[in-house]
């Protein structure tokens, strides 16, 4: 009996203990939404951003979908509950614009940060960074002006 | 006699008529006092009743429960004493076998699925950059840069948001008449 109580517990908790080794709830967005239609998925690593002291840049633009705004908004909570708030705009109570810093750091000491924007109702992007980089470089980064 | 036939007959192709109504016609049309403008109704009515008479002779053959009594047609049926019942075949394996096919259904259907939903090509190297657009995988670097620096352009209004400048915007403070008097004016004395 103790056993069957052992391995229901196990099997209710395993969702939690696998989110706790990860510890980033907005990653559900990414492998919910990545590969469907209008949604445009850009991951990086290595040579293109380790020059920005970056280890990884994924961003995710999901367009006209507001199911994916209502769970990204819900993982987005989780996650800033984790985090240093850097930056939140809120409209009608919901954040349309957020910049958060992770408090938990990658294994090898990295900051990680989410941004996440709403440009247009139902259509948003999710920015995930991981890098030796602080919020300045990460801000200047993302700044730069890239029309040409 | 013919106006309540006729009257009848529109009840009939409204869907209206009650089976006693239905009964009523098909024995009309079967005698041979019918009218010339209602002739062509006689073949479907005759129709009709020839159909119920073959459907009627059919069900009386199987008479599942009729004690002592093999049914016609039947070799799945099995005496058991004095009685027919139902052989072990229909009773036990006929079940398993609708459950078998009904499942092998299911699994058909959800391989179906699988396939039609499955997204296109998703296949993404790992540890390598990469864009993914509508659940394809590029791994063009011009193509990468041009989507990151789109969302480098997103995301440059979202560290960049000043709340409370937005939200005088929205509210409109000052309203349209101040927007273009310079600081100088605006300035108290």
């Amino acid at each position: 009996m103790l056993y069957k109580t052992f391995l229901m517990g196990l099997f209710l908790l395993s969702p939690t203990l696998l989110a706790a080794q990860d510890g980033l709830s907005v990653k559900t967005v990414f492998d919910l939404y990545a590969k469907r239609e209008r949604v445009t998925t850009v991951e990086l690593r290595g040579n293109m951003v380790a020059s920005y002291d970056m280890s990884l840049y994924r961003s995710i633009t999901i367009e006209e979908n507001s199911s994916a705004l209502n769970t990204a908004r819900l993982h987005l909570m989780n996650d800033k509950n984790r985090s240093d708030v850097i930056r939140e705009v809120m409209k009608d109570g919901k954040v349309t614009s957020a910049f958060y810093q992770l408090k938990q750091k990658t294994r090898d000491g990295q900051n990680r940060y989410i941004l996440f924007k709403e440009m247009a109702p139902n259509t948003f992007a999710i920015v995930y960074v991981e890098g030796k980089l602080n919020t300045e470089a990460l801000t200047k980064f993302l700044k730069v002006d890239t029309s040409f | 006699m013919n106006n309540d036939m006729e009257h009848l007959l529109e009840k009939y192709f409204d869907g209206q008529t009650s089976l006693r109504e239905e009964e009523v016609l098909r024995q009309y049309f079967a005698t041979n006092e019918i009218p010339p403008h209602l002739l062509c109704y006689r073949e479907l009515f005759g129709y009709i009743s020839s159909e119920r008479s073959m459907l009627s002779a059919k069900s009386s053959n199987v008479h599942l429960n009729e004690p002592g009594k093999m049914p016609t047609g039947s070799s799945r049926w099995k005496p058991t004493g004095k009685k027919w019942a139902p052989s072990r075949w229909s009773l036990s394996i006929r079940p398993a076998l609708i459950s078998m096919v009904a499942a092998a259904a299911c699994v058909v259907l959800a391989i179906g699925w699988y396939l039609f939903s499955k997204p296109l090509e998703t296949n993404c190297p790992k540890n390598q950059s990469y864009a993914m657009i509508d659940g394809r995988c590029y791994t063009d670097q011009a193509l990468i840069e041009h989507f990151l620096d789109q969302s480098r352009r997103t995301m440059s209004e979202a560290v960049s948001a000043d709340p409370l400048s937005d939200q005088l915007q929205e509210l409109n403070f000052f309203g349209d008449e101040f927007r273009n008097i310079p600081p100088s004016q605006s300035k108290q004395p």
